[in-house]
């Protein structure tokens, strides 16, 4: 793997090295930008136009524009199909809520597409449009999409319909609580708590939590869905540029203060949603001091010794998460076709089940009905 | 705009027009759409120039980056080196040729891999400055970084040794 790494940034740096000589890049820049902002105007102009006539326009006039078709509107759309066509059950009870697009560049189709479960049809859709990521709650109605073109998070209701729209200072993607009642977004300073049924928007700073974070440096929801998580760096190690963080545990906060309430002597830093048993005792996390963070194998860690327990994924795999049942699952990527169960506490493969092709290399949210 | 913010403008093109190209040579692989990226971002830079100048070059950075993969979008666009444009070695140097043989396969990737890469490697950004740049997720960065390391590995692993099962 170093071997290849090395290559790659010295392809990368030698590529660098053969860009053009800067010449007259401010004289155009100047001109095309100065177009620019003569067009942008332009369009202001028009849009003001064009709000005037529509006040000035006989009421008849509005009417019959009120009943033109609309445009197709950003929401999910229902696919026909097979595995689409009801919940699709995993080993203990679980459920498949969201399949996750291919990437933010992949069209709305349900193989490469953004795929949610309808609870209330009980079938899968494709969402419309191109999103950073999008995620059903684990329990109840609501997904929840993190716009591909701002910092903003879209919620839509069990039928489709934008529920709520936060706006954040950043892209990271937003944590649905283990009881889907509360989204948690890191953001550049801190975190924000919205709460679905409220729209509630609780935003906290936690500035010695951003100091003190690993490279890899986002809040996950503890199981018990009141308290909050974050890696910790051992400040006393001197960063290094390009290196990984020398960890030290894993603090806890209580999400409706911002204060840190604990720390746990686990020298990881937790994956993602559904990192964290169901009970609490273990933990599925990087060890971001032993290997670049981009082929970062997965660990489960005993929560209160702190033991590594097991290596649970390495970096062609997919990412492992709890099931409710207490075991762990890993979808297959093309390199690792299977789609692997782990037992939760020894981290042991226990064995492999067949999923839908349509789930490889793709991100599988996980629920229950 | 005023004369102080052109000035501005000038100097800042001046200072960091050449870094702006490395990375943009590096997403494109093209001399030619390299320029072409850096001066569209330039461009819209000047056109917001007294809003953004304090934070003039995250702004250039990020449309760099994204106005590159929205073009991968467009076949028509695509800015790819031939196999023939890369210079010729020696054969009989293996790092060289090893090199080289990554270098087509980085070429390859689509434009989101090659920009999350070129962000790790070039410039040495962490997960989550590489995802607000690209306007997406770190879980994204990481799969997409992990899917074109496999996929470097798929395209060049018949021909470089030292890529297989090192881990």
């Amino acid at each position: 793997m170093r071997n290849m790494e090395d290559g790659l940034r010295t392809a990368i740096e030698e590529l660098a090295a053969e860009a053009p000589l800067a010449r007259d890049l401010t004289t155009v820049a100047r001109t095309q930008g100065r177009r620019l902002r003569r067009r942008r105007r332009a369009m202001v102009g028009a849009c003001a136009l064009a709000l005037v006539m529509a006040v000035a326009a006989p009421y008849a006039v509005l009417r019959d524009t009120r009943s033109a078709p609309e445009p197709p509107a950003q929401k999910p759309t229902t696919v026909p199909g097979n595995w689409w066509e009801s919940p699709y059950q995993l080993p203990g009870g679980a459920i498949v809520t969201t399949v996750s697009s291919t990437s933010i560049d992949e069209p709305a189709t349900l193989d490469e597409g953004d795929v949610v479960l309808d609870r209330s049809t009980g079938r899968y859709r494709v969402m419309d449009g191109n999103y950073g990521a999008a995620t059903a709650a684990p329990v109840g109605d609501y997904v929840m999409a993190l716009a591909a073109t701002d910092a903003s998070v879209l919620i839509f209701d069990g039928k489709g319909d934008e529920y709520d729209h936060i706006r954040t200072d950043s892209m990271m993607t937003p944590q649905w609580s283990p009881d889907g009642s509360r989204l948690l977004i890191t953001t550049r300073k801190g975190y924000v708590l919205y709460t679905v049924a409220t729209r509630q928007v609780l935003t906290q700073a936690t500035p010695e939590a951003h100091r003190d974070c690993p490279q890899i440096c986002f809040f996950t929801w503890l199981p018990n869905g009141r308290e909050i998580a974050i890696g910790l760096r051992d400040p006393a190690t001197k960063r290094k540029f390009g290196k990984p963080d020398k960890l030290q545990g894993i603090r806890i906060y209580a999400p409706e203060t911002g204060e840190p309430v604990r720390t746990i002597p686990v020298p990881g830093v937790p994956i993602d949603e559904g990192a964290w048993s169901p009970d609490g005792r273990t933990v599925l996390a990087y060890d971001g001091s032993r290997s670049s963070y981009f082929s970062e194998e997965t660990y489960l860690f005993d929560v209160v010794t702190g033991t590594k327990i097991a290596t649970v994924t390495e970096g062609l795999d997919g990412l492992p998460q709890f099931l409710p049942n207490g075991q762990i699952i890993v979808f297959g990527t093309p390199r690792k076709l299977d789609t692997r169960i782990h037992d939760g506490t020894t981290g042991q493969v226990i064995g492999t089940i067949t999923v839908p092709e349509a789930f490889t290399n793709r991100r599988v949210g996980v629920g229950l009905p | 705009m005023k004369q102080s913010l052109e000035d501005e403008f000038t100097a800042f093109v001046a200072d960091r027009g050449q870094s702006l190209l490395r990375i943009a040579h590096a997403l494109t692989g093209d001399r030619d759409a390299a320029q072409d990226l850096v001066q569209g971002a330039l461009a819209k830079a000047y056109a917001r120039w007294p809003r953004i100048h304090g934070d003039a070059e995250a702004y250039v950075r990020k449309i760099i980056y994204n106005d590159r993969v929205s073009a991968w979008r467009r076949p028509a666009r695509r800015n790819e080196m031939t196999v023939a444009d890369v210079p010729e070695r020696a054969a009989h140097d293996r790092d060289v040729t090893d090199r080289i043989a990554i270098r087509e396969a980085l070429l390859k990737l689509p434009a989101r891999q090659r920009a999350v890469l070129v962000m790790r490697y070039l410039e040495d950004r962490s997960v989550e400055e590489t995802a607000e740049m690209l306007g997406c997720s770190p879980g994204t960065v990481a799969s997409q970084a992990s899917r074109a390391l496999v996929k470097l590995r798929d395209l060049v692993g018949g021909r470089v040794a030292s890529l297989g099962g090192a881990r």
